[in-house]
């Protein structure tokens, strides 16, 4: 229906003539009195307002006014929405680590076959997940669509954008059917909202060296997403032993915990909550500090400005053997370091320094190591002269001698300052500890992370393989499921994390303002055949109520 | 019931006037009339002396009485010589001015009114008196003098039964011109709604013609007691101008009050002149009523 209609509005005029023609004819009704004069000086009444309506109604003009409505209602050819059995329907099960609460899946799989059941099909369904499965093609067999439902089972994975789960099936389907415990942000979707359990979690972990390098630290947040205070007791594990503390959290709230770890080395840290509830992912949180630290070989003059920088850049420590990185400063090295290596006022076999100059105007390269960095701070003294091996790469002059260059031998990546830092301001400037976490980066590059979450994907490097329960997995490994898990490499075993992101857990039930309401299958029905009935009804009644007064 | 007496009743059922059942009631009734000017011989009992049957009183003999008039029954306890006066019978010739304003066609009283002016006719006619109808308007139509027997009577209905309410009234010019004609005194009934501002002039006209006047007013039950009518426009019968009015209950008691005035100052007229007042509602039996005016009027 639509008041744009044009000939609806043209019909609509015609009540002025009808308006027109009534007031014409309409006139005070004549009152023959035997004594006009005894009726002067009679103030008039006010008529009560009943027998003013009574005086004033006239049923001709209202069947005409209303035969006139109803043309132009027919006119604008209504159509009312109503409900009817949906026909085609998408299944769009949500499948992420928040469903994997306790009776969840029971829950998804009634309101699925429900939908099946109330609907004429065909449909087909996907599973809303990271990465999103189809679960069934489009089919019209509802006893296989029920039973492949049973296939539907949450992941511990977030789950992605609404429409790339729809991308699975890109055909139009007129009913889209969403199955989630957060209905945030869905839209164009009929969506069913399944109530969230209540759920007490831990939403983030994290260890990390005490300042004074002689012990570890614990942060940890618990959440109480309950309507009830709750007492949490928190367990940390480490190799060292059990860690143990206590909260009352409020509803609603969360709290910070820190734990002092005294005796702890670093490594694999698991941290527990108790007690558990229906969804157990959060209740344990999983954490490696080894995999994020770098072991390093300090070769040279000792420099606490470039050891601080490194610190500030990576978790780095110093070993005799094995190390990650090797740093030499202000030394000439007899042979190649057999891995990545800093040079810092250093010569090597591949890069001798070949002697000292003044440093002229600072010129850089183009590349993304320098950015942020603002080199008109800079105040350089004397430089080295440096022989630069083939192959590398420039990053800095000054003036017409390379000062800072990188290369790749066989042993590993390198990188050479050819400058003594003593006889620069850099040390004092904000740009170094950026500089050096730069550089590590490019040096350090298939380091792999400590800490991953479910369904991200870990590279590993040559020589690298991680233990499963299905064997040792190497070169890319998707971790299924949360663990600490143990990843053999050239310099020994390392240890890796994974956990369930708490953002997908959701740390908090779906607000029931928010959650947007069904939309029903509906259908038009035309009312304007009812309308054009009614319009003749009328017009008929009319007709026969003037001939009834006498025409 | 039998026939109709006086042999006219086929006029005055064809004319739609009176059934034969009201003209047999009627026929048992008159009009009586004691104080009649009229010196003609009639069936009225006169307050005068005359030579009727009826006895009226006694009186010393004065000589040249007539001799057959002494009451010896008297003097042979007495021993005084009475003389016996008996009442005279004198006639009353009835004239019916008969109001036919536009006014009267409203609610049946014009309808009344000319059965009520056929029912006195017929007990006129049964009195053996004279009588006469004069319809009037702004002024009286009919001028014949009145007269008495069957074909005066008939002529009378068929008259009545031609007449209709229009025009405006004016009570005063048609009464005033009427009595200047120079009547024989007698009864006079005037049939009106009395609804014109000047009715005491006619009347006193008619007061100053020696007649014995009966103002006789027909009203309709609307007249009385308006109904609520709501907005509506008034329009005057006569005159046929119009005033928009919304008629209310509070409306309606105002426009009693200002009737009851009217009628109170009517009232008042006719007792200062001496002229008996009756009033009827249209929707009531005119012959009802003109045993009423038989009854209850006593001239």
């Amino acid at each position: 229906m639509s008041f744009a209609a044009p000939w609806a509005w043209l019909w609509v005029l015609a009540l002025l003539p009808v308006f027109i023609l009534h007031f014409l004819r309409k006139k005070e009704r004549d009152w023959p009195v035997s004594a006009l004069f005894l009726w002067e000086g009679v103030r008039p009444d006010r008529p009560r307002f009943v027998e003013r309506l009574h005086a004033r109604f006239d049923l001709l003009l209202l069947l005409q006014v209303l035969a006139v409505i109803l043309g132009a209602l027919a006119l604008s050819r209504p159509e009312r929405e109503i409900v009817r059995p949906a026909g085609p329907t998408l299944l769009v099960l949500d499948a992420s680590a928040s469903m994997a609460a306790e009776g969840m899946r029971e829950k998804v799989l009634a309101k699925a076959k429900n939908i099946v059941e109330e609907s004429t099909g065909p449909w087909a369904a996907v599973l809303w997940a990271e990465p999103p499965a189809l679960l069934f093609p489009s089919t019209s067999d509802r006893e296989l669509v029920l039973s492949e439902l049973d296939r539907y089972g949450p992941r511990l994975t977030p789950r992605p954008e609404l429409h790339q789960a729809l991308a699975l099936l890109p055909e139009p389907w007129p009913r889209v059917v969403v199955i989630t415990d957060n209905p945030k942000g869905i839209t164009g979707a009929e969506v069913v909202a399944i109530p969230w359990p209540e759920n007490v979690g831990i939403t983030a972990f994290s260890v990390r060296p005490s300042p004074d390098g002689v012990r570890y630290e614990a942060f940890l947040r618990v959440v109480n997403a309950t309507s009830a205070y709750k007492d949490m007791q928190i367990r940390v594990i480490s190799e060292a032993g059990e860690f143990w503390a206590s909260r009352l959290v409020p509803p609603g709230e969360e709290e910070e915990v820190v734990l002092v770890l005294p005796g702890a080395r670093a490594g694999a840290f698991v941290a527990e909550l108790r007690p558990t509830d229906s969804f157990p992912w959060d209740n344990v949180r999983y954490f490696v500090l080894e995999g994020g630290e770098v072991a390093t070989t300090w070769l040279g003059l000792e420099d606490r400005y470039l050891w601080a920088a490194l610190r500030a850049g990576v978790s780095a420590y110093r070993v005799s053997e094995n190390p990650d990185l090797f740093v030499a400063v202000s030394t000439n090295l007899s042979s190649e370091p057999p891995g990545p290596c800093l040079l810092v006022a250093s010569g090597c076999p591949e890069a001798a320094i070949l002697g000292e100059a003044e440093a002229g105007p600072l010129s850089a390269a183009p590349n993304p190591l320098l950015e942020n960095l603002s080199l008109s701070d800079w105040r350089i003294g004397r430089v080295y002269r440096q022989e630069v091996p083939p192959g590398a790469q420039v990053l800095l002059w000054a003036g017409e001698i390379p000062i800072l260059f990188l290369w790749e031998s066989s042993g590993g990546r390198k990188a050479a300052f050819a400058m003594d830092l003593s006889r620069t301001n850099l040390p004092l400037l904000p740009d170094f500890p950026i500089l050096i976490r730069n550089l590590l980066g490019w040096l350090l590059p298939q380091r792999p992370e400590g800490n991953v979450i479910v369904g991200q994907s870990v590279e590993l490097p040559p020589g690298f393989s991680v233990v499963t329960e299905l064997g040792a997995v190497q070169d890319l490994w998707v971790p299924e499921k949360p663990g600490i898990f143990r990843i053999e490499t050239p310099r020994g075993p390392k240890w890796l994390a994974v956990n369930v992101p708490w953002e997908t857990v959701g740390p908090e039930a779906p607000l029931a303002a928010e959650v947007p309401k069904p939309l029903p299958a509906k259908a038009s029905l035309p009312l304007w055949p009812w309308a054009t009935v009614a319009f003749f009804f009328v017009l008929g009644a009319e007709a026969l109520v003037f001939l009834w007064r006498g025409g | 019931m039998g026939r109709a007496p006086g042999g006219f009743a086929d006029s005055a059922q064809a004319l739609e006037l009176l059934s034969a059942e009201e003209l047999w009631a009627l026929s048992r009734t008159r009009l009586s009339l004691r104080r009649a000017r009229s010196l003609a011989p009639g069936e009225h009992l006169s307050f005068r002396a005359g030579a009727s049957l009826e006895f009226a009183d006694h009186r010393p003999y004065q000589p040249g009485d007539d001799l057959r008039l002494i009451d010896w029954a008297v003097y042979a306890r007495h021993k005084k010589l009475v003389t016996k006066v008996f009442s005279r019978e004198v006639e009353a010739p009835v004239y019916l001015l008969l109001d036919c304003s536009a006014s009267m066609g409203l609610g049946g009283k014009f309808l009344f009114a000319r059965k009520l002016a056929a029912a006195l006719l017929f007990l006129a006619f049964r009195s053996g008196d004279r009588f006469g109808i004069y319809p009037f308007s702004v002024s009286v139509v009919g001028l014949g003098r009145p007269k008495r027997g069957r074909p005066a009577l008939v002529r009378a209905f068929q008259e009545i039964a031609k007449l209709s309410p229009k025009g405006r009234t004016d009570l005063a010019q048609a009464l005033s011109s009427w009595a200047e004609r120079g009547w024989e005194p007698g009864l006079c009934l005037v049939l009106s709604d009395f609804f014109a501002p000047d009715f005491r002039e006619g009347l006193l006209a008619l007061r100053y013609g020696r007649h014995i006047v009966a103002a006789v007013q027909i009203l309709t039950p609307e007249d009385l007691s308006p109904p609520v009518l709501g907005e509506v426009r008034l329009v005057d019968a006569e005159e046929g101008r119009g005033r928009p009015a919304v008629v209310g209950p509070a409306a309606c008691r105002a426009y009693q009050e200002n009737l009851r005035r009217w009628n109170q100052e009517l009232a008042k007229t006719c007792e200062e002149l001496g002229i008996s007042q009756f009033l009827f509602v249209s929707d009531s039996s005119p012959v009802a009523a003109a045993f009423i005016l038989a009854r209850r009027w006593r001239p």
